[in-house]
């Protein structure tokens, strides 16, 4: 039988989990440990029972430090082009302590561990990423960012995750299309070195990311971008001339504004807005809302006449007038609509007591999804009420919590059939915490 | 699990291109086997598309694959097809948004691709259940030779999932080496890398 040439075995030694794996190939055969230098990538993170292995006095005998391995296997691999080291997320979890955080050992955005190694590997190097041990890292800054800025020449992609990091000597990597900051203090209040050293960016993931005052993100190339923000900033703003894909979770900021025109994906969670400056989306397709005042939030936005795909969903219940007219008043031309159970509930709720007025745009409604918490006789009427207005729905699922049971779900769903068969029906189960279930009826 | 009812059963890929429902290719394997594949699924394979991009080779005259056995191509043509059948449940941007679709790319449909996954993933699994070591090398060297990135890509990442937390005679058996190291070249390795071998525990 005919062996795989070399070029095929690194391609298969290059897609194994990690680097411990490769390791262990290396005593498969000399070829194997040849060839295994030739893999491009090191990939090693210290898992919790590494971590709880090396804090237990009784482990014998006594483990390779962490940082003694990441240098060792990357030294002198000047053909490397991805590297990923870090701490498992779980080390995310454990408790401060005042020893814990004097060490060294876990700590990768120490400046001095990573000079040891990087300015040899990083002419070549297209992406790296370093997620580290926030307790050993969250009292120091670091300085690692200005290093990576004048060792990596030809860096695409930039993460670092559980760090605080300083901006300073921070110079322009015009290569860099790709960062995530997760879980980061930034020395950069208002974004203004981000902007200045990274302008190519494409993508950005700003996760968490604390230590900022009036955020400006202005960036001529980006494409995508998801910005997870406590309440802290004062405001928050995006330039983005080409930005096609928004995420953004906020809390309530002071003022938010979005000059986004080619905006077409677009996911906004907040809890409630104050000044919400954003000019129009001329190109908006998805849209998604969450917030705990829908009412108000949906009235603050612009037409939305592009918006095809709606999903809406109430962080927390607040009757606040609500109502499925109204989301046709600013989206006309929607095909599908996905409702949340917080929103599907104020949605009913305001239906039993004002009832539906219909609008134009729910004739063009094709698709509903909506999620539902309970489930009780008034329950038909109002999903009767929206068949009645929305004459070309060719699709609707109903995903209903697990809480409510098998037989009056069932019951539902057998009425709904009855009353309007030209609808395709399709039944779930959702619970808190895990993947919604479809369920097949039998025809 | 049940699986959610297929309402939209998925439209042939052959059918929707047009004009190319009649159209195959003819190729010739290394054992002599002759098989017509539809124009859409050839096309996958990159040796096959430059050959007949390179001159106006008559579609009708087989193709020789002298590298390539007949059940392996057999095998990575329902491969393709399956693939082709799956990329196709991600509807393409429609004329309405022609300029945010050069950007957006198949971006908008959450629904369907979370879909198009999931039947990768359930398709890959049972396409390799049964294959031997053997029949996988050979497949990975045809999809090689073939020049077929996606059937690459997946096999490697398969037979890295294999060999992944086995021991060292599995990879050996795998690969068809020999171990050629010294007892002493050996020990010195294990100990040079004495840190990937805490804790695990060699089957």
């Amino acid at each position: 039988m005919e062996e795989l040439p070399p070029p095929l075995i690194i391609e298969i030694l290059s897609r194994l989990g990690d680097s411990s794996e490769l390791a262990r190939c290396r005593l498969v055969s000399r070829t194997l440990n040849s060839l295994s230098r030739e893999v491009s990538k090191v990939h090693l993170l210290c898992t919790l029972s590494r971590y709880l292995k090396s804090r237990a006095p009784e482990t014998e005998p006594p483990l390779t430090p962490f940082k003694t391995i990441i240098s060792n296997l990357v030294l002198h691999r000047r053909a490397l082009r991805s590297v990923l080291i870090g701490v498992e997320k779980s080390l995310r979890n454990i408790s401060y302590d005042e020893v814990e955080g004097e060490s060294d050992d876990l700590y990768l955005t120490d400046v001095g561990f990573v000079n040891q190694w990087l300015p040899n590997i990083g002419g070549g190097l297209k992406s790296l990423s370093v997620s580290d041990f926030w307790i050993q890292s969250c009292w120091r800054k670091s300085e690692i960012l200005s290093l990576i800025s004048s060792c990596c020449h030809s860096l695409i992609e930039l993460q670092v995750k559980n760090a605080w990091l300083s901006v300073d000597g921070l110079k322009p990597m015009p290569t860099l299309t790709s960062l995530t900051l997760e879980y980061i203090r930034l020395d950069d209040e208002d974004l203004h070195k981000v902007n200045h050293c990274f302008p190519y960016l494409k993508v950005l993931n700003l996760i968490g990311v604390g230590g900022l005052k009036e955020p400006k993100i202005h960036l001529l190339h980006l494409k995508t971008c998801l910005w997870t923000v406590s309440n802290a900033p004062l405001s928050l703003t995006i330039l983005a001339p080409k930005l096609v894909k928004l995420k953004l979770k906020c809390i309530k900021p002071q003022s938010l504004v979005l000059e986004t025109p080619l905006l077409s994906n677009f996911h906004l969670a907040l809890e409630e807005a104050n000044e919400f400056k954003v000019k129009e989306f001329p190109h908006l397709r998805n849209l998604k809302l969450e917030s705990v005042n829908l009412c108000s939030l949906i009235s603050m936005f612009p037409s939305g006449r592009t918006v095809k795909k709606l999903r809406v969903d109430s962080m927390k219940l607040k009757m606040t007038g609500f109502n499925f007219d109204m989301l046709f008043d600013v989206f006309p031309n929607l095909s599908y609509l996905h409702m949340g159970s917080g929103a599907w509930k104020e949605i009913e709720n305001y239906f039993h007591s004002r009832g539906m007025e219909g609008r134009p745009g729910m004739k063009r409604l094709k698709e509903i999804v909506g999620y539902l918490v309970e489930c009780d006789y008034l329950t038909f009427s109002f999903i009767f009420s929206i068949l009645d207005n929305c004459t070309n729905l060719s699709d609707m699922a109903l995903v209903i919590h697990k809480g409510v049971d098998n037989p009056t779900a069932c019951g539902l769903i057998s009425r709904c059939r009855a009353a309007c068969p030209r609808v395709r029906w399709k039944r779930g189960m959702w619970t808190e915490g895990t993947e919604d279930l479809w369920v097949s009826e039998p025809l | 699990m049940a699986n959610g009812e297929n309402q939209n059963p998925n439209p042939n890929p052959i059918e929707a291109t047009p004009g190319a429902a009649a159209r195959t290719i003819t190729l010739k394997t290394a054992d002599g086997e002759i098989f017509e594949v539809e124009e859409a699924v050839a096309m996958e394979f990159g040796t096959v598309k430059s050959f007949f991009e390179d001159d106006a080779v008559s579609a009708t005259k087989p193709m020789p694959l002298p590298n390539v056995s007949g059940s392996a191509l057999s095998r990575v043509i329902t491969y393709c097809r399956r693939s082709l059948e799956i990329r196709s449940m991600i509807p393409p941007a429609t004329s309405e948004d022609a300029t945010a679709a050069e950007a957006v790319q198949g971006e908008g449909d959450l629904e369907a691709e979370k879909a198009a996954k999931q039947e990768r993933k359930e398709f890959e699994a049972e396409f390799l259940k049964d294959e031997s070591n053997e029949d996988v090398k050979e497949l990975i060297l045809a999809a090689n030779y073939l020049n077929i990135k996606e059937l690459l890509d997946f096999l490697c990442r398969s037979v890295a999932l294999r060999i992944q937390n086995k021991s060292v005679e599995y990879a050996r058996k795998f690969f068809g080496i020999e171990g050629d190291y010294t007892p002493e070249e050996e020990a010195q390795i294990r100990q040079e890398y004495a840190w990937a071998f805490e804790g695990v525990d060699e089957d």
